[in-house]
């Protein structure tokens, strides 16, 4: 047999919880012409319909585990890549530095030219896509 | 290198990534209202496991019971922990969203490439002071578009991925929060309701006692209604967020166009004044 859902239960809680307030509407609107024993029996009902409805909402809330878990996973695995993307981007300016830093390397060199700056900007293609 | 060539370059590499460099101004407004939106589940300060203790402590009061603990709220806990799960998830996507999709992330320093190069003769070759700061135009120009692009794509590729998701995710804490937890709060209204009526129809109580405890049902309801409005109002802001998420993805080929630059722009205003009525209830 199936096992019933999140919203299932759900369902089953409001409709517990607007039987409660009728119930609870008609003692109090005959409150005068119920006797005691009819009182008490009717409050008991209401206190324990109440707690089956407080109870309904609660199991729906953990049954939305059994929904969410996929989607839980998916979300933290684009989030990581995301936050991958992120730092890649971030380390460009690392790349920048370090491609100067080449360039700074070679000053004592007579080869101190133009081309390896653009020679540098190659590598960061590497960079992006490590 | 003449330095008309010089110039003549730079312009070419203008115009040939002009259209490269995007400005995702509103990528980036929409995912920082969308954020603080969904950062506001921090300051409802309730939730199941609260619920639980407070129905337990009304049955000891009314019971005239006295002791240390004796409330077992475990499967509220584990409602709470569902909700902060699903709450620390969408969080997550949403900052790193913000963070890509900031246009200071492709704006690179490139000073050390101008102190690389500098001017003057080596040998044969002689570099002016013009072709140095003309050379670190292209190097911004090229890196910036070259950044711009990449950035672009890998915005477009996670938000088509992470829509269905991140929907999903949205409706269902909404559901936890403004169904779940709402309904807890109309059985707990119902409860006082019944517990007071039946205090003020007791007859061994005077007028002065059953007006007090008319008057604790009165603040007992109003505070459970403050909190189930402020579960409303953040009901309120999921549901901008997951439409604005809708309306990026479907606009994703067209990130550029002003239709759907005022369109996040307007989902980022729709979420900062429910925010703002939010905050009034704090």
């Amino acid at each position: 047999m199936p096992r019933l859902t999140s919203k299932q239960i759900n369902e089953l809680a409001n409709r517990f919880l607007a039987l409660a307030q009728s119930i609870g509407d008609y003692r109090m609107k005959h409150f005068d012409t119920l006797t005691r024993a009819q009182n008490r029996k009717i409050r008991e009902s209401h206190r324990r319909i109440l707690i089956y409805s407080d109870d309904l909402f609660t199991m729906s809330a953990t049954l939305v585990m059994a929904d969410v878990e996929d989607s839980l996973a998916r979300i933290a695995n684009i989030t990581e890549k995301i936050t991958s993307t992120y730092k890649n981007l971030q380390n460009v300016q690392k790349a920048i530095n370090i491609a100067a830093g080449v360039v700074t390397v070679g000053a004592s060199i007579f080869s101190r030219s133009p081309l390896a700056i653009l020679d540098a900007l190659g590598k960061l293609e590497k960079t992006w896509d490590a | 290198m003449k330095t008309s060539s010089i110039r003549i370059t730079v312009v070419a590499v203008c115009c040939i990534t002009a259209t490269s460099c995007f400005n995702l101004q509103h990528v980036t407004d929409y995912s920082l209202s969308a954020l603080e939106g969904v950062q506001t589940f921090e300051n409802i300060h309730y939730g199941f496991a609260q619920s639980c203790k407070d129905r337990c402590v009304f049955k000891k009061t009314n019971d005239f019971v006295i002791e240390e603990d004796g409330c077992d709220c475990s499967s509220e806990k584990k409602a709470d922990s569902i909700n902060l799960k699903i709450f620390h998830a969408v969080y997550g996507y949403f900052e790193g969203l913000s963070l890509l999709s900031e246009n200071d992330l492709v704006t690179y320093k490139t000073e050390a490439l101008d102190n690389a190069l500098t001017e003057g003769s080596f040998g044969s070759i002689k570099i002016e002071k013009e072709q140095v700061v003309s050379y670190s135009q292209v190097a911004q120009i090229l890196i910036r578009a070259f950044g711009d692009t990449k950035r672009k794509n890998k915005i477009k590729a996670y938000v088509t991925e992470a829509n269905e998701p991140i929907k999903e995710l949205l409706a269902y804490l909404d559901f936890n929060l403004s169904s779940n937890l709402y309904g807890k709060l109309e059985v707990e209204k119902e409860r006082n309701r019944a517990f007071f009526f039946d205090i003020t129809k007791n007859e061994a109580l005077s007028f002065f006692e059953k007006r007090q405890a008319t008057q604790e049902y009165y603040e007992r309801l109003n505070n459970i209604e403050k909190k189930q409005n402020q579960l409303l109002i953040y009901s309120q802001t999921l549901q901008k967020v997951s439409e604005g998420h809708q309306k990026l993805f479907e606009n994703l080929e067209t990130l550029k166009a002003e239709e759907i630059k005022h369109l996040l722009f307007s989902y980022a205003n729709e979420i900062d004044i429910v925010i703002i009525q939010f905050k009034k209830t704090e």
